[in-house]
Order: structure tokens, then C-alpha cells, then sequence
């Protein structure tokens, strides 16, 4: 154990922590699930942290392990997510600024995001994070093209999923 | 305005979490422990099922009378009962180490895990080795009601030969079954031992 890398370390997550509550916010079903999602990316994070050699930006590099373990966490519980409500993601929005109408709007889009796969999620949430499609696909490992037409079938696949609810 | 876009909107304005501490962040990258008693709970499950499993393929034992009978089924209730109570225990740990947020108790949990895993380990040693002298008591009581008409001195060379012989095969079964344990949890407590001097280390820090 490296005391001056552990330091090093820990300071920049408790830093850009938000990237990892983010995630979560994605990913897990429920407070605990956040919870234990959230250590879980603490401890890759870590893990990997001594092959992070500072050729990218500590965030890029952070989205693109965080993802990583969401995506293959996600997998192992595939089967108890899909049983779980999207009420946390959902609930744990704060309405003051919507009016009753976009607050509906928000909901159906929770949930409709929730209805994706693990792979979608990640390209939604780098979206959401409004990073361009280099950086996307930098982050989760495929072409810039491809990152492109995947998510063009998302937000097809999204306007699906809220016409099938009757929400638009 | 496109669907994704109203809730990117919304989703930038809301970055309101709570915030975790530096120190948390700390003890959490060294929380490893959850996943090594994870994996003992895994491990002590499939050498459940696996025992069971091997049972069903051995050729069923004619029982020579009705105490063998009751006495050895008997000590199979025992033994599952008490493996069942230990698996039990594997994840109470797994969920107590999961769950726990500060780190004194953390390593409070990992001292109780492996005083759970060696007591396990000590508990399937010794009931193969109580089986191997039960089984070998009923044997040589069998044979020697059986051959009642030979002489003493017969009958002695007989039994200390049969018990030479039961003590070598008890001896060899066990010495295998020791070297598992040694392997497989030998690995897993040594992780776990490494945890905690990592653990003990940032709680000294600490204070």
C-alpha cells in the first residue's frame, strides 16, 4: 500500500464523486443498491487506480471504470433489477421548478430509460452528461460512428417504449 | 424539444447527493473483506451440495441392525444440521461486513468470520474422523460376532490388524481433506488477514 497514491487517490474521487452517485442514480433500484453500487466502483476504481497513468483525464477515466462495473455488476443481478420497480430513480427527483405536466414528462422518461439494457444506460448516461460522441466513444470502447448510430436506435427505441404508456 | 434533451436538462441541474467523506472513500477502497466471505459462503454451500449430491451416487448401505441404523442416521442429522447453522453464519458475516460502515466494527466482523471458518474447518475434520471410527467399530464388531467359533488369540491378530488397517486409511482421508482445507480456505483467511492489517493500519492512522 502506497500512502501517497492512496492520498492521491482518495482525494480526487471524494472530488468527482458525483460521476459514481450519477451512475447509481442510473443503475440502482434502490438506496441500498446505491449503496452497495457505489463501493463496489469504489474498489475497482482503487484496484485500478495504479494502471491509471494520467494519459487521460482522471474523469475520463473514472467514467470508463465506474461504467464498467455498473455494466458488469448489472449483469450478475440482471435478473432481480428487471423484478424491481424504478420508483427510486423516479422518487428521488426534485420537482420545484417543473410544473405538474414536465413532472409526468420526468417520470415516463425515468422509467422508460430504466427499460433499457446496461449498454444503452451507459450511452444515455454519457449523453445526459452532455459529452461529445469522441469522448464517448472514447470512454466506453467503440467508434465514434458507432457510438453515433447507437444512440440514434436509443432514442428511437425511447420514443417506443413512451408511446407504448401513452405518455406521448 | 427532443425527449432526451428535456431530461439531459433536468439531469444537469440535479447533482444534488449526499457527499461522502474522504475517509470513507478511504476505508470503502479497502472493503475488500465483503467479497472473500462471499466467496466462503459460496464454497461452503457448494461442498454442501456436492456431499449430498456424492450420497445418492454411493451404493446404499444395508444397515446390520436397527442401532447401526438409528445411529448413523443419527449423526447425518447432526451433520447437516450444524453445516446448515455454519452456512447460516457464512452469510450473516457477508451481510454484517457488507453493511457495515465503520471500520472498528468491520474488523470485529472479520475476526468473527474466521473464528466461524476455522470452527467449520475443525468441525469436518473431526466428524470424519468420529465417522471413520464409527464405521470401523461397526465392522469389526460384525466380523468378530461372525467368526465367534475361532480362538482369542485369532481374534486379537485380527482386530489389531483390521484396526492397523482402518487407522492408515483414516489417516491418508484425512491428511487430503486437511491439505483442501489448507488450500481453499488457507487462501481465502490469508486474504482476509490482509484485509484487516490493511484495515487496522487506517483506523491507527485515524487516531
Amino acid at each position: 500500500m502506497n500512502p501517497e497514491l492512496e492520498q492521491q487517490f482518495v482525494l480526487l474521487l471524494e472530488e468527482n464523486q458525483n460521476i459514481l452517485h450519477k451512475i447509481c442514480k442510473l443503475y440502482a433500484a434502490d438506496r441500498d443498491a446505491h449503496k452497495d453500487l457505489f463501493q463496489e466502483m469504489v474498489i475497482q476504481l482503487w484496484k485500478a487506480y495504479p494502471t491509471f497513468k494520467g494519459q487521460s483525464k482522471f474523469t475520463t477515466w473514472a467514467y470508463r471504470v465506474s461504467l464498467n462495473t455498473a455494466i458488469s455488476l448489472y449483469r450478475v443481478k440482471k435478473r432481480r433489477v428487471e423484478t424491481v420497480t424504478w420508483d427510486y430513480a423516479v422518487h428521488n427527483i426534485q420537482y420545484e421548478e417543473y410544473s405538474s405536466e414536465e413532472e409526468d414528462k420526468l417520470s415516463y422518461l425515468y422509467a422508460a430509460v430504466q427499460e433499457l439494457n446496461d449498454i444503452e444506460k451507459a450511452l444515455v448516461f454519457m449523453y445526459l452528461e452532455d459529452k461529445d460522441y469522441a469522448e464517448i466513444a472514447e470512454t466506453l470502447g467503440v467508434s465514434e460512428v458507432n457510438a453515433r448510430v447507437r444512440m440514434n436506435r436509443i432514442k428511437t427505441k425511447l420514443k417506443v417504449i413512451l408511446s407504448q404508456r401513452g405518455a406521448l | 424539444m427532443d425527449e432526451l434533451d428535456f431530461l439531459k436538462n433536468h439531469w444537469q441541474k440535479e447533482q444534488r447527493f449526499p457527499q461522502i467523506k474522504a475517509k470513507e472513500i478511504r476505508a470503502m477502497a479497502h472493503r475488500s473483506s465483503s467479497s472473500v466471505v462471499k466467496w466462503i459462503f459460496v464454497i461452503s454451500i457448494l461442498e454442501f451440495f456436492l456431499g449430498w449430491a456424492i450420497s445418492f451416487f454411493l451404493p446404499s448401505v444395508e444397515y446390520r441392525s436397527t442401532f447401526e441404523e438409528i445411529f448413523v442416521t443419527t449423526l447425518e442429522v447432526v451433520f447437516y444440521v450444524v453445516i446448515i447453522y455454519f452456512i447460516y453464519q457464512f452469510f450473516a458475516s457477508f451481510r454484517t461486513i457488507r453493511n457495515t460502515k465503520d471500520t472498528k466494527s468491520l474488523l470485529t466482523s472479520i475476526i468473527d468470520t474466521r473464528a466461524h471458518v476455522e470452527r467449520y474447518i475443525k468441525f469436518n475434520i473431526y466428524y470424519f474422523y468420529f465417522g471413520f471410527l464409527t464405521a470401523g467399530g461397526f465392522t469389526l464388531y460384525e466380523k468378530v460376532a461372525a467368526d465367534s467359533n475361532k480362538s482369542i488369540g485369532t481374534l486379537i491378530v485380527y482386530i489389531v490388524l483390521f484396526a492397523i488397517l482402518m487407522a492408515i486409511i483414516s489417516y491418508l482421508f484425512i491428511r487430503v481433506v486437511r491439505f483442501y482445507y489448507r488450500i481453499v480456505y488457507g487462501l481465502l483467511l490469508k486474504r482476509l488477514n490482509k484485509n484487516y492489517e490493511e484495515l487496522l493500519q487506517l483506523e491507527q492512522e485515524v487516531e
